[in-house]
């Protein structure tokens, strides 16, 4: 592990109770990211993005187990709720930026005093310091008039601005991580590019590492530097955003590619290519590729064992005996 | 300004479902002792929907697009101008004569499906309502029209995918063959692979049934696959229309131009400054002059005194037209 690896996670496991008995909702995902560097979990609806970053911060519904194997943050390993481990994280040195800030903002406090809360609570002061700290960091994400907003109440906000101070309360503790899922899908697109600004600015400035997970290849494409695409609770494909983009291996990736409208690509109207099938139950998921059903390029060995993720290139990795050829470009 | 700029005819073909001036204001309550505030949410909008054709609309929150496809729909009338069906004000047509034309496909098929009630009831009730044809055989033929397997006509909406509520919402829609099927986000709350299919569904039954869509959406790609033309809606107002292709190409408002470059399509990099500013659209003050000149990057001060109108691109083709004062006058 070299000095500049920021975030270290090992074989993440998360069950989830249901009435049919445990669902395995995250399957042994292993990540690993630098400092100042972005990564993009995509994937669909249940693919456990969500689980995976809500495990990182011990956020879980109740319920819900995780395990690993290695959980190292800044070259320390993270163990258990107490003063080593993740309470004294989450909030100060890994902030969480969620879909609908409401789910994260007080609705009965003054948006001030949740800013400042959240600082006294890991670095301590005075409330003056802290209220300084925070008019300057409601500036910094482009909130005018920042001072007289402290007394304003989440619901006196637009969605943009309340998105807004979500971000600036993640950015109090000066974190080292901030974990962004669906930071920008509830909003308008003029304002999505404003977030997506916003926090690539806030990298750049203070060399922040960046999770985000979205179902929008579209923004992974122009803000991540790693992807990771998850399905049915693995990583299936990760590498270079760039790379796997432009010359997709595993046939998931290439159908969900595939599955985009895109005038400058294809033709208006002409049919999408899709993904036949369903996602497997992972209340007893096959112990199989768990593609193989829905995978034009399936061999009788897919269903015999499930495939393992392997390298595939330099910082490429894919989980598929039988990925397209790597000549083969979008 | 020049002949170019002047609006022209151009189909032959009349529309079947046509705003024309349309304006709605609605009252909002200011708080519990202040007088409500007027909310314009629609200010003066023309939009015709030829039979058979594809529009796309295209806005932000607050542009007044989902109050369009209320109007359109016939669920509440308009405060100014009027909604003509076939030429004939939708006013004068009963609610059921409206729903036999028009029917909507909404965002939330879950919100929108009876939870008790099974497929084939739910796809077979408005024949029951508008008591047309011969409900078992129509059903059947729908449930393979919109491509669902046969064995989920008894079962209940929950037991279903996303996609396949959605499939289930589009049959209902489709069961008493109306002219116009007025989709509100149809693919906003779908999977990108489960998107696709949807919008293949739409393609296939346009060709097949020769039903006219009106595509509600905030994504531009949705907008430029399927649909024809396209219109752009701010702040309750069309600020460019014209052929979906050239629009999203060449886009020529400063607002279709911040559009089009928020779209992030796979393969781009970095991120485009749109030039905005911090200002947020708010319907209930609406800016003087020019409604986007707040968040314009090219506004000058003609702006801030004129509303433009909605008039031809010098330049263009015949059938484009924007509202901005320096398209117009050839200097943007």
């Amino acid at each position: 592990m070299s000095a500049l690896t920021l975030l270290d996670v090992d074989n993440l496991c998360v069950t989830l109770p249901t009435a049919s008995g445990p669902l395995s909702a995250v399957r042994g995902v292993s990540l690993s990211l630098r400092r100042g560097e972005t990564l993009g979990i995509v994937g669909e609806s249940g693919c456990g993005k969500s689980m995976t970053a809500l495990s990182l911060l011990n956020l879980l519904p109740s319920g819900a187990k995780a395990t690993m194997s290695r959980y190292a943050f800044d070259g320390e390993t993270v163990t258990g709720r107490g003063k080593r481990g993740i309470r004294n994280l989450r909030g100060n040195r890994i902030g969480m930026i969620f879909q609908e800030p409401m789910t994260a903002l007080n609705p009965v406090f003054p948006i001030g005093s949740q800013l400042t809360a959240v600082y006294r609570r890991h670095k301590g002061g005075s409330e003056a310091a802290a209220r300084e700290r925070a008019v300057m960091l409601l500036e910094r994400v482009g909130i005018s008039n920042a001072a007289a907003r402290l007394a304003q109440f989440p619901h006196q906000l637009s969605g943009g601005l309340r998105q807004r101070v979500m971000i600036a309360m993640a950015l109090m503790c000066e974190p080292s991580l901030i974990i962004a899922d669906e930071p920008t899908t509830a909003l308008d697109v003029t304002i999505q590019m404003q977030i997506l600004k916003l926090l690539a600015d806030i990298k750049t400035a203070f060399g922040t590492g960046l999770i985000l997970i979205t179902h929008d290849l579209g923004v992974v494409s122009h803000v991540a530097d790693k992807i990771a695409v998850m399905y049915a609770g693995e990583v299936v494909e990760t590498g270079r955003t760039a790379e796997i983009l432009a010359a997709p291996r595993h046939p998931y990736t290439v159908g969900l590619l595939g599955s985009l409208p895109d005038p400058s690509r294809t033709a208006p109207g002409a049919p999408l290519a899709t993904i036949p099938g369903t996602v497997p139950s992972l209340i007893d998921p096959p112990d199989a590729c768990a593609f193989a059903d829905r995978c034009a390029r399936v061999l009788p060995r897919c269903t015999a064992a499930a495939p393992a993720l392997r390298q595939d290139g330099p910082g490429r990795s894919i989980r598929c005996v039988n990925p397209e050829p790597a000549a083969w470009v979008a | 300004m020049s002949a170019a700029a002047q609006k022209p005819e151009v189909s032959a073909a009349a529309p079947v479902l046509e705003a024309r001036g349309v304006t709605k204001v609605y009252s909002v309550s200011a708080g519990l002792f202040a007088a409500p505030r007027p909310l314009t949410a629609l200010a003066g909008v023309d939009l015709a929907i030829r039979a058979g054709s594809a529009i796309g609309l295209v806005g932000e929150s607050g542009s007044g697009k989902s109050t369009l496809a209320r109007l359109l729909l016939g669920i509440e009338q308009p405060t100014g101008g009027a909604v003509l069906f076939d030429g004939k004000p939708l006013g004068a047509l009963s609610r059921r004569a409206v729903a036999r034309r028009v029917q909507p496909v909404f965002q939330d098929p879950f919100g929108s499906l009876n939870p008790s009630h099974g497929v084939a009831e739910i796809i077979g009730l408005p024949l029951a309502v508008h008591r047309v044809g011969d409900k078992a055989a129509r059903v059947a033929e729908l449930i393979d029209q919109v491509g669902l397997p046969r064995r989920v006509a008894d079962a209940r909406p929950r037991e279903l995918s996303g996609g396949q509520r959605q499939r289930v919402a589009i049959a209902r829609a489709l069961a008493i063959r109306p002219d116009v099927l007025v989709c509100d986000e149809p693919t906003s709350a779908l999977d990108v692979s489960v998107q696709a299919q949807i919008l293949n569904l739409l393609a296939d039954l346009r060709r097949e049934t020769g039903v006219a869509l009106l595509l509600i959406s905030h994504n531009l790609s949705v907008v430029g696959h399927l649909c024809e033309r396209v219109a752009i809606l701010y702040l309750g107002r069309v600020v460019e229309e014209g052929p979906a292709a050239d629009v999203l190409a060449v886009p020529r408002h400063p607002y279709a131009k911040a559009l089009a470059a928020s779209v992030l399509s796979v393969g781009g990099t970095g991120l485009p400054d749109l030039g905005l500013g911090q200002e947020w659209p708010n319907p209930l003050a609406i800016p003087s002059g020019c409604r986007f000149h707040p968040r314009c990057p090219s506004v000058v001060d003609a702006c801030r005194e004129t509303d433009p109108a909605l008039t031809g691109v010098p330049g263009g083709s015949a059938d484009r037209h924007t509202a901005c004062l320096r398209v117009a006058e050839g200097t943007l």
